[in-house]
């Protein structure tokens, strides 16, 4: 549970810092804001740290999510992404699909229930393993190196979860792939998909 | 920049290898039953009702029952100033029997206590259920919600070896992909001959559905398996078969509302649940199967409203049911609201044979119980939320919500229920 607090700490404080950081330009100014929103997430509220509250609201996040967003804060000190374009796109379509899978019917809509899969995870793990590979025949290091980390993460069950769905995915992770996919469809002329995105 | 080129496909082509190579966490697909060795108990048919408890200022509501290693029995429910207030917490009653009476215990589960355990925000507590595994250890299994009503719930386990004295810290059981909300307990859990928790819990968020949960005895969640879908099916109670399982499942949908029953192995598949003849009022329901083989469940035998408790017995692994006594019922009460001028001066007569405590309170229990029971003019009897279990001595524990205020636990043995089912026609 320790662990888990410090990563619910550093995730919240990332997305803070993405969230924000458009507004900086300069490298110190960048550092500054990212030391701010790790501050303001470790700050004490009833005995809890603010970091408590945010995990008490979405839990914890994949392991895609909480690497992509470190590759967006790098990306971002960088001021030039890790991931292509195209890179990011084929990993939205990817998890959309999933999430797509997933969530209606484990939610309910039918009997048979995906989440399920993630348990002992044969055909999922299999799955991830292929996906992994057709990425990296892409020459999308960063994507592939994402899907390594979901099944490191899942074998020293770095999370709550014993669900290796838990790591490669969340509907917070879904929506945001959805609005990848919404930008990457802009005609051209218009603005560039997903600045510092990873 | 070629040795990064190929790490991410090592490390994933290693792990992937890795986590293959596992052997996979095969459980038990045999319950070892809901009984521990039942005793055949005295021959003479006993019955004892008590109220637990002497103040009802506070509410309480979802009672669960076990019996502890040492014989005792532990009832625990949650309790506070109204249901879904945050001074709500998890407490437990024991039963001593040298002085024959109710003993309160420290408050089992607090939502300062989760949310420092489980490092997350805890905006209140709900239903916990308790039971003594085979090992003697006993697991307390409750809800807490951190955003939102109760479809924003989560499932947290605390096990204690010292028959509740102490309890272990408690840890968030993970059972959705959503956030993990939604997941709500309520029923009796299954035992495994290898030592597994298989948990019977139900979803309330975008559909109303029953799922089991298969524990490991480390508490990690190992499994699970979904019983029904859709938005009708709520608080499953699972019962051994001779091959397999069976649930019986309280019915949130339209009339004619009745009890749902399907059958199945733990992690599936699960029949597709058929209405019973057993009238339901979207209410929960508890049941067991007896040393004999025969099933008893506790459950309001009502469409509508919960203002009678019935005893019931089946004979064809609960396919149908005959009720062999009220529990709880008033000849004069035809229907789910009665006249506020008839009420109390019932619930009066009913506090004054049932409740151990001062009459002289009247005035105050009347006052929550307006508030609790009655709308204007209009006022209802609420007995709901049964549980029972059996004991190793083979008596039968029951505890259910009595009107809102208190929980009632009545204890009956064999020869009781046989005296039941020969008084039938």
């Amino acid at each position: 549970m320790i662990l888990e607090i410090w990563m619910a700490w550093a995730v919240s404080a990332l997305i803070l810092f993405l969230l924000l950081q458009k507004r900086t330009v300069k490298r110190w100014q960048k550092s500054t804001l990212l030391l701010c929103c790790l501050g303001l997430m470790a700050i004490l509220v009833d005995g809890l740290p603010l970091a408590a509250y945010w995990r008490g609201f979405f839990g914890d996040l994949s392991t895609i999510t909480q690497t992509w967003l470190l590759f967006a804060a790098i990306g971002a000190f960088r001021s030039k992404p890790l991931m292509a374009p195209a890179e990011r796109v084929t990993l939205a379509v990817w998890l959309v699909i999933l999430g797509a899978l997933l969530y209606p019917a484990s939610l309910g809509l039918s009997i048979i229930d995906p989440y399920q899969w993630g348990y002992q995870p044969v055909w999922l793990t299999l799955a991830v393993v292929v996906i992994g590979i057709q990425f990296w025949w892409r020459k999308y290091w960063w994507a592939t190196l994402l899907l390594a980390c979901t099944l490191i993460d899942f074998q020293h069950r770095m999370t709550e979860s014993n669900n290796l769905w838990d790591y490669l995915i969340d509907p917070a992770l879904w929506i945001y792939c959805f609005w990848i996919l919404l930008r990457s469809r802009r005609p051209e002329g218009s603005a560039p998909i997903v600045q510092h995105g990873g | 920049m070629t040795a990064f080129k190929y790490l991410p496909l090592l490390l994933l082509l290693a792990y992937g290898a890795l986590i293959l190579s596992q052997p996979s966490s095969q459980h038990a697909d045999t319950p070892l039953g809901v009984n521990l060795a039942a005793g055949t108990g005295n021959p003479l048919p006993q019955f004892q009702s008590q109220l637990i408890g002497n103040d009802f200022s506070d509410f309480v509501h979802a009672p669960s029952i076990a019996e502890t290693q040492d014989g005792n029995m532990l009832m625990v429910c949650f309790s506070g100033s109204r249901e879904g207030a945050g001074d709500v917490e998890i407490i437990g009653y024991q039963f001593e029997a040298a002085v024959g009476d109710w003993h309160s215990l420290p408050s089992l589960a607090q939502r300062d206590q989760t949310a420092r355990d489980t490092g997350r925000h805890i905006r209140k507590l709900g239903n916990p259920v308790v039971a003594r595994a085979p090992d003697g250890r006993l697991w307390l299994f409750y809800v807490s919600v951190s955003v939102g009503g109760w479809a924003g719930s989560a499932i947290n386990a605390r096990w204690s070896d010292n028959g509740g004295h102490s309890w272990s810290p408690a840890s968030r059981l993970i059972n959705t992909p959503f956030f993990n909300i939604s997941t709500l307990v309520k029923g009796t859990p299954l035992f495994m001959s290898d030592g597994a928790v298989m948990l019977p819990v139900y979803q309330e968020f975008l559909g109303k559905f029953s799922e089991v949960m298969h524990i490991s005895t480390t508490g990690e969640v190992q499994g699970k398996g979904r019983i029904s879908a859709g938005r009708h099916s709520l608080q499953p109670v699972l019962l051994p078969l001779d091959t397999g399982t069976a649930a019986l499942m309280r019915y949130a949908g339209d009339p004619p509302r009745r009890v749902l029953r399907a059958d199945g192995q733990f992690s599936g598949p699960w029949s597709t649940p058929e209405k019973l003849q057993l009238p339901n009022p979207n209410a929960a329901i508890t049941a067991l199967r007896r040393p004999a083989g025969d099933w008893l469940a506790v459950a309001n035998n009502l469409e509508k409203g919960r203002y009678e408790l019935s005893l019931l017995r089946s004979t064809d692994e609960g396919r149908s049911w005959q009720e062999i006594t009220t529990l709880e019922s008033h000849d004069w009460v035809e229907e789910m609201w009665v006249p506020r001028d008839k009420f109390f001066p019932q619930l009066k007569s009913d506090a004054q044979r049932e409740a151990n405590w001062d009459m002289q309170n009247w005035e105050q229990f009347q006052a929550l119980a307006e508030k609790r029971l009655c709308d204007g003019e209009r006022c209802k009897f609420m007995y709901d939320y049964p549980y029972m279990v059996q004991a190793s001595d083979g008596d039968y524990h029951v505890v259910y919500t009595w009107n809102k205020s208190h929980i009632k636990h009545l204890a009956f043995n064999e020869a009781w229920v046989d005296q039941q089912v020969g008084a039938q026609p």
